[in-house]
């Protein structure tokens, strides 16, 4: 009996002290519990479907950033004053007009501030591209279907993030340059960064761009590879930026290589408007779709953003509140010529209504829509947005040409976009400058309400002062010191975040 | 560790055989015992004869064995039987063994079937001692007193009349008489068999039992800063939840009943806030989460309501409220690091611990009580109706108009015979109602040595005082403690509650309590029709609301004792919690002719939440005392491991275009118009805790804890975290040099403690980042960072709270007066804290530990007690008055200390800057108005008059006085020049800096009084409420005479305001500026000044409770044991230093808004019945 109760206690003991030791193992897996309600870090860079669904990320950022406020045409077209809006139409942007006093005061943009004075947005986007420039060299190449659709990946974030830099660049200056993820950093102290000299930014962005190339494949008249980059995009941009830096030579080469080598060739007027039906036009370089998919069944249509060109019967029961081309003045130096076809069929004349000024309305964008169409509800307008295309790169090479002396290879250029449209102003101009005020004038014939059209000012604006005389910026502003001609930042939410960020020196003084 | 015990139990072995034999011989006796009743009855006159001479004792009984039929039951071990004796001849068995016996400690006894039992002494001489145990003073008898025979285990405890009787086997036993509450007596026996003992009520006793961590500690030597609230201060309180009850009773726990909802948790914090929340922008009051919650812990399971109610919040009900509080039998404030630290990252708020009542009466006891009463409709916020508001309104009207703007007054207001506009209808009228709030329990309960139980049954039912609302509770719980063995005994709680809230219209916790706000009440003569109509006139009796809550839990806990002083203790227990909300809005269709009721579609909802705690804690403790030649050190030494496990999961369906307005559930709905989705999460915490006690003869103490937590909600570079705390006590009134001021000072020690204790992320997943939905790109989807939530937190850890508390109890005057004085300064760190990031890191925000995040609290407390009058006296007196302070700031801010402002759901500016406290009000100052215009300052250089809103409003007679801080001639919050701040300075603490309670309770003989009475001093409160009104009047955003015809009043009868009339007067003070409804506004009345702060400092005498115990004669009629009649008045009166109706009803941030939900005045009769 004595033993029995020893073991009796000596029983519990065990039993107990198996229990401990057995619950404390089990407790390891607990202690580390990880959600199953969102994927993270480090499971989600594990496939080649979350760097493809990554990829498509980049695109939808940009897409949400140049429609954010309607600024991608803010930025590109309202500021060459060929568009005004009317007073109670985005009354916030009253300032931003040949009229206002001072004209085009960037600094008065109320409520859209967030939008026009600040750039975060386009961060986030490069916060994605240097995110899937980190994570994708890391992951195994047996994950991808191929060495080259793992390094095509890559070459669409290169891509991206200099496109975007490119962008921030001409809109805001010099960029802050990062090129890093700020995964476990000290979040509480993170050291500001000052700003990049643009020049130096660029040089990043080429040398992006010529690893991309080789990453990437041209379409090669592939429509519907015009959504995402492709050999064709990278040596596109790259024109654009040798452009803006005026290195004409470089930018010749690479718009002689799209034009050549790229597979593209110019839409027929008779079905122009195809450019921006979504991936219907082999002139298309890259766009962004905007379209209802009738596939999918998903809609990334946003009614706002084209429909500020229209009113009227072109677009649900809106009155006014529309961007007009006004009669005279800027616009007939532009389009001078009334039977351009561009002129007469994409333009379409609108009398002085509801606060709204005469002119004409512009069409590009106008496959207007109901989804409900019986009840006309839920509007939408279903095109695609369109940022590079092979007439503006043909311009773009006349631009080249004409600055680098070559004013009959410009003429050649420009022929080829005239001659669609049916004019012939072409043939007028003798010397570099006037052949380059007529690559100015082609290229806002052709681009207007492309949301690029400012930049061509700014680039060519030490020469041809459109800026200056057309659109009635004060001299003092456009010199290369002031280049009041960028957008000023908000300081007042961006320095607090970096207090080594500086404002453009024209509004330093200038509010 | 296998080997150990075993040797010991070999060692142990001689011992244990001699327990064995006692057994053997209890056993035999039992035994014989039982066989007695059929023995033959034998001659015990027969006489004896001892040929030998010198015979041992063994000797003369195996003669008479052989002599006769009496049989000698004797144990081998006894060493008397081997002496000799000297016995002399023909005597009777009796005087035989009387001879043989004298001089030795053996006795015998003969029983019926002729055996013969010699024995120790103590075996046999068993005496029962009966009693009947009563309060001292009352002369009541005291049920489940504890009896106990010292230096035994023999123990019992007393029966409804106060009765116990207990078997005592030494003559110099010593009886020990315990009871909760009072003082213990120690009384020895001397040969009595009836002791009648009278205990004296302990105002606070030393022994008292509290738990610190997992280790028992007594108050007389505990080192930490522990309050205790008893069953008596808080039973039969018509309130739903404990929670509320505290207030005021103990120092250092602020808790502010922001609303008189039923079933809504008020706020508790514990020694200042320690949270910085940025995220105040949401309107959602209740779950804005601004403040610091403590962690509870009932019967020693940990939970975190605040988990609960993130995770499954769909109710929005208090988790507390499913615990009766006649349940209850203390609640322990833990506040110092030597208490918290033990429950490592979750005790930093401070612990509430929750214990329960137990079974105590040896015979079973029923019990019945019930209370019932009314609900008072609160008083109505003052407006003027009919006649008197058209008057008021055209007299400001013709006050501040031209006479063209007269022309222009609106149809409302002229046209007084329009039928359309001649009510008087005070529209807040329709909300409210007297209610009725009524609560039963019954209870059985019952004690024995081996199991003591307690079973009650609850139903709580408190209709609101707003139509549509009320909550309802049925809980049910048994605890049930069973002996097992001398080693082994458990105790096992069984809860479940069923809760049932009813909340108007609303659908998550706010103070939109009515179906229209206060502020926006219109005009008392308007006529309601359509979409408005509905709301005033039901749309909340159209709705469905059903809000339920049911709690299940189970705790099993086992002690068996391995040693005398080595005890192992395990604790199981699951907490399943559930929260369903079903939710329908009728469309109103049906009044489609009314534009105002257009395109509001029906809508329905239902949400089920299911909340489960998974908890495991062993516990290893070794007790021992070390008694040296003079003195005694005592030791406990506690490891334990506790693991807990939280499970959320809920779901969630909704749908709007229900086909038919009869149906009330997600049903029929159309796809696109439906929704669902469902969540789940799981988070896991171990714990090692160590904790020691050491005392030198219970003078000089000392404490060490030590845990670590390892959380599945802490990055997997810090998966561990420590928490240490250190903590000592001496008792000063021990020392020799105190003993001549003994009579006044019978106790006093002195305490330090020093600790870490923490806090974990609310967020269970928090160390994880995500990847979410970034939307459709030509028809494919795209994964992109949560902006907000997208970078990796490996090194997230735990937010650290690092406290000191020193402190002194007191007991004067023979413990007449008691006394505790507690210092504390609480610096928090590393709190969860969303940082902005900057725009290069592509991310808006991340959730992580603010390392540059320090937050103060520093404070003292005090409790002060007093029996007024002798513990004989007929007539008793017992108060306490308790008071703390706490200064409450920010003590370092991230980004280099930059100062930032956050604008809460009101419209209100808070700073966050160093050295001011948390959610400080930042506005413009307001210092009454100019009279006159020559009264507005100028700038001497200009001539140009002082400016308001930048430039854009000229000064004029009858304006604010805004004061220029920073003196550039405008007033604005901030300046088109860059300067952000403009000229506010901080306006108003939220914070209050003085918190506390008084409590009388007066008894005499059968009758006792108690009145609660709790204060908060200093405290800034924005009222909104009547800055919208004023607003409504000038126009805050957009001015209208329309608009002000068709607003309800405020309450102006004491609002002087300017008027050019009275400015006419050269000398008249104005006390409120123009509200001159043709007046451009400037948004002078929006919450940007100081204008509306006032004072929030309130003194209520909370609830006045009366009762009276019927005399034992009058129960023995009745034929009930005991029986209790009571009555009280809870929410009695305010009293207060500001126009606000009741300066309590505020949210977290200080705000009032009028639409929190009144605190009623409650009236209720009860009963309470043993039998």
């Amino acid at each position: 009996m004595k033993k029995n109760i020893n073991l009796k206690n000596s029983n519990i003991i065990l039993i107990l002290l198996l229990g401990i030791v057995a619950f404390g193992t089990s407790c390891k897996k607990y202690i580390n519990e990880a959600p199953i309600s969102q994927t993270y870090s480090s499971i989600f860079w594990t496939s080649e479907t979350a760097v493809k669904e990554s990829t498509l990320a980049m695109y939808v950022q940009l897409r949400n950033s140049l429609r954010s406020d309607n600024s991608h045409f803010i930025f590109g077209d309202l500021t060459t004053g060929l568009f005004h809006c009317s007073n109670d139409c985005d009354w916030e942007l009253n300032a931003v007009k040949s009229s206002n006093n001072p004209p085009y005061n960037f600094s008065y943009v109320p409520y859209k501030e967030g939008t026009l004075q600040n750039w975060s947005r386009f961060y986030k986007l490069i916060a994605q591209s240097n995110l899937i420039l980190e994570n994708v060299p890391l992951m195994s190449t047996s994950l991808f279907s191929s060495v080259n659709a793992k390094n095509s990946y890559l070459g669409e974030a290169l891509f991206m993030r200099a496109y975007t830099y490119f962008y921030v660049s001409r809109v805001w200056g010099d960029p802050v340059y990062v090129s890093k993820t700020y995964n476990d950093v000290d979040y509480g102290n993170i050291p500001g960064i000052a700003r990049t000299p643009q020049a130096k930014v660029l040089t990043y962005c080429i040398s992006d761009l010529k690893k991309a190339a080789t990453y990437l494949n041209y379409a090669n008249g592939d429509h519907t590879q015009s959504i995402r980059a492709n050999r064709g995009t990278v040596y596109s941009l790259m024109a654009h930026i040798y452009a803006w830096e005026k290195k004409y030579d470089s930018a010749h080469i690479y718009c002689q290589k799209v034009i050549n080598e790229g597979g593209y060739s110019l839409e027929p007027m008779s079905s122009y408007t195809n450019i921006w039906a979504g991936q219907m036009s082999n002139e298309s370089i890259f766009e962004l779709p905007m379209m209802s998919n009738n596939v999918t069944g998903t809609s990334e249509t946003s009614y706002d953003f084209f429909a500020t060109f229209l009113k009227d019967n072109l677009v649900d029961s809106k009155k006014n509140h529309a961007w007009i081309i006004p009669v005279g003045g800027f616009t007939d130096w532009v389009f001078s010529d009334h039977s351009d076809a561009r002129f007469t069929s994409l333009l379409q004349p609108v009398n002085a209504a509801n606060n709204d000024e005469k002119g004409y309305l512009l069409l590009k964008y106008a496959n207007f829509k109901y989804q409900t169409p019986a009840t006309k509800t839920n509007a939408y307008i279903n095109n695609n947005l369109v940022l590079l295309r092979l007439s503006d790169i043909i311009l773009l090479d006349a631009e080249a040409l004409a600055s680098t002396g070559d004013v009959e290879g410009a003429r050649k250029q420009l022929k080829l976009t005239e001659d669609r449209a049916g004019i012939t102003s072409y043939l007028n101009p003798a010397n570099q400058y006037d052949m380059l005020d007529e690559v100015v004038a082609e290229r806002g014939r052709e681009l207007v309400g492309e949301g690029c059209w400012y930049y061509d000012l700014i680039r060519t604006e030490s020469r041809q002062s459109w800026l200056e005389y057309g659109s009635g910026y004060p001299h003092e502003r456009l010199s290369d010191a002031n280049q009041g001609y960028f957008w000023p930042l908000d300081m007042s939410t961006l320095f607090p975040q970096d207090n080594l960020l500086t404002q453009n020196p024209w509004w330093t003084a200038h509010k | 560790m296998k080997i150990k015990p075993l040797l010991y139990f070999l060692k142990a072995g001689n011992e244990l055989t001699k327990i064995l034999r006692i057994m053997r011989l209890i056993t035999i006796m039992m035994i014989i015992g039982i066989f007695q009743v059929n023995a033959s009855v034998y001659s015990q006159n027969e006489v004896f004869s001892f040929k030998e001479s010198g015979l041992t004792m063994r000797g003369v009984f195996k003669t008479i064995e052989r002599t006769s039929k009496f049989k000698f039951f004797f144990n081998d071990d006894l060493t008397n039987v081997d002496k000799r004796v000297e016995v002399a001849n023909n005597l009777k068995i009796n005087q035989v063994l009387d001879a043989v016996l004298a001089g030795t400690d053996l006795s015998y006894k003969i029983l019926e079937n002729n055996l013969v039992i010699i024995s120790p002494l103590v075996l046999l001489q068993q005496k029962k001692i009966t009693g009947v145990i009563t309060d001292a003073i009352t002369g009541q008898p005291l049920i489940g007193v504890s009896v106990k025979v010292q230096g035994t285990t023999k123990a019992t405890v007393s029966d409804v009349n106060g009765k116990y009787i207990i078997d005592v086997s030494d003559p110099k036993a010593v009886l020990v008489y315990t009871y909760l509450g009072y003082e213990t007596r120690v009384i020895a026996i001397d040969n009595n068999t009836k002791i009648d003992v009278a205990l004296s009520q302990a105002s606070k006793t030393l022994d008292e039992v509290v738990i610190v961590g997992v280790q028992r500690q007594t108050k007389r030597t505990t080192v930490s800063a522990i309050s205790t609230v008893t069953s008596k201060e808080i039973e039969n309180m018509p309130s739903p939840s404990v929670d509320a009850l505290l207030q005021g009773h103990v120092a250092g726990l602020n808790v502010q009943i922001t609303s008189g909802e039923p079933g809504i948790a008020p706020t508790v914090v514990v020694r200042g806030n320690s949270k910085v929340s940025t995220g105040i922008n949401q309107s959602a009051v209740a779950q804005s989460r601004a403040l610091s919650g403590p962690l509870y812990v009932i019967d020693g399971v940990p939970v975190n309501p605040d988990d609960i109610n993130s995770n499954i919040d769909v109710t929005g009900t208090n988790y507390l409220a499913g615990i009766n509080i006649n349940d209850i039998e203390t609640v322990d404030v833990q506040k110092d690091a030597s208490a918290t630290a033990a429950w490592g990252s979750r005790g930093a708020n401070g612990v509430i611990y929750i214990k329960t009542k137990k079974g105590k009466s040896p015979t079973p006891e029923f019990r019945i009580n019930a209370y019932t009463g009314f609900v008072q409709r609160p008083e109505l916020l003052k407006t003027l109706t009919g006649q008197a508001e058209r008057a008021k309104k055209l007299d400001i009207l013709n006050t501040y108009g031209s006479a063209a703007q007269r022309a222009g007054i609106p149809q409302m207001l002229s046209d007084s015979l329009n039928p359309s506009y001649n009510n008087a209808t005070d529209w807040q009228g329709l909300f409210y109602r007297p209610a009725i709030v009524q609560n039963y329990d019954a209870t059985i309960s019952g004690a024995a040595d081996n199991y003591n139980y307690r079973v009650s049954g609850n139903y709580y039912d408190e209709q609101g005082i707003i139509k549509s609302f009320g909550y309802k509770r049925i809980s049910l719980r048994g605890n049930f403690d069973f002996k097992i063995s001398s080693k082994l005994n458990s105790q096992l709680i069984i809860s479940t509650s069923h809760g049932d809230r009813q909340r108007g219209m609303k659908y998550n916790n706010s103070d939109a309590n009515t179906p229209v706000s206060s502020a926006s009440m219109p005009s008392s003569f308007y006529k309601l029709n359509g979409a408005d109509s509905l709301l005033f006139l039901g749309l909340s009796s159209q709705l469905r609301n059903s809000n339920i809550n049911d709690t299940y839990n189970a705790s099993l806990r086992l002690n068996y004792d391995i040693l005398p002083s080595l005890k192992y203790s395990v604790l199981g227990s699951a907490n399943i919690s559930t929260s369903n909300r079903d939710y329908f809005q009728p469309s109103s269709s049906s009044d489609a002719s009314d534009s105002r009721a257009a395109g509001k579609s029906s809508f329905a909802e239902s949400d089920k939440g299911t909340y489960s705690t998974y908890y495991i804690e062993n516990n290893l403790n070794y007790i021992k005392s070390f008694e040296s030649a003079k003195h005694i050190h005592n030791l406990v030494l506690t490891a334990s491991q506790q693991f807990s496990r939280d499970i959320s999961n809920s779901n969630s369906v909704w749908g709007y275009n229900v086909p038919s307005n009869d149906i009330h559930v997600v049903s029929g709905i159309a796809q696109a118009d439906l929704g669902g989705n469902s969540a789940y999460a799981a988070s896991g915490l171990l714990s090692l805790l160590g904790q020691a006690a050491y005392d030198f003869d219970k003078k000089y103490m000392l404490s060490l804890t030590y845990r670590g937590d390892a959380s599945s909600r802490f990055g997997s570079n810090n998966k561990w975290g420590y928490f240490p705390s250190a903590g000592a006590g001496w008792v000063v009134s021990d020392e020799k040099f105190m003993k001549k001021i003994n009579k006044v000072v019978n106790f006093m020690k002195l305490r330090a403690s020093y600790g870490e204790s923490g806090t974990n992320s609310s967020d269970f997943y928090a160390p994880y980042n995500s990847y979410t939905y970034g939307g459709y790109y030509n028809g494919e989807a795209s994964m992109q960072p949560n902006y907000t939530n997208g970078l990796t937190k490996n090194n997230l850890t735990w937010s650290k709270t690092l406290q000191k508390n020193i402190g002194v109890d007191l007991q004067l005057f023979n413990s007449k007066v008691t006394l505790s004085v507690d210092a504390y300064d609480r610096l928090t760190k590393d709190d969860f804290y969303a940082f902005d990031l900057p725009f290069f890191t592509g991310f808006d925000q991340i959730n992580f530990n603010a390392k540059d995040l320090w937050v103060s609290n520093k404070g003292y407390e005090v409790t002060l007690s007093a029996s007024i009058f002798p513990t004989t006296n007929k007539f008793q007196w017992n108060m306490q008055f308790v008071l703390a302070h706490n200064k409450n700031l920010i003590a370092k801010l991230p980004n280099n200390n930059r100062s930032f402002v956050v604008y809460d759901a009101s419209g209100v500016c808070r700073l966050y800057s160093v050295g001011q406290p948390v959610y400080e009000m930042f506005q413009m100052h307001y210092k009454g108005v100019y009279n006159q215009t020559s009264e507005i300052p100028f700038d001497p250089l200009t001539g140009k008059r002082l400016t308001y809103f930048k430039g854009n409003h000229t000064v004029v007679a009858g304006d604010p006085i805004l004061e220029d801080v920073n003196k550039d001639g405008d007033v604005w919050e901030q300046e088109d020049n860059g300067d952000q701040y403009g000229d506010r300075i901080p306006t108003g603490d939220p914070n209050p800096k003085f918190t506390g309670g008084f409590t009388n309770n007066f008894s005499y003989k059968n009758f006792s009084l108690s009145i609660i009475s709790v204060f908060t001093y200093k405290r800034a409160v924005y009222n909104t409420y009547f800055q919208q009104q004023i607003s409504n009047i000038v126009g805050g955003y957009s001015s209208s005479i329309n608009t002000f015809a068709q607003g309800r009043l405020p309450d102006l009868s004491n609002v002087n305001y300017w008027t050019p009339q009275k400015a006419a007067d050269p000398k008249y003070q104005a006390g409120f500026p123009s509200i001159n409804p043709y007046g451009s506004s400037y948004y002078q009345y929006i919450p940007i000044t100081d204008m509306f702060v006032t004072d929030g400092s309130y003194f209520k005498v909370k609830t006045i409770s009366f009762g009276y115990r019927f005399n034992d004669g009058f129960c023995k009629k009745i034929h009930v044991a005991r029986a209790n009649v009571y009555a009280m008045i809870d929410n009695v009166l305010t009293l207060k230093n500001s126009s606000l109706p009741n300066p309590e009803l505020v949210d977290e941030l200080g705000v009032y808004t009028g639409g929190m939900y009144a605190t009623p005045t409650k009236f209720t009769l009860g009963i309470d019945i043993t039998f």
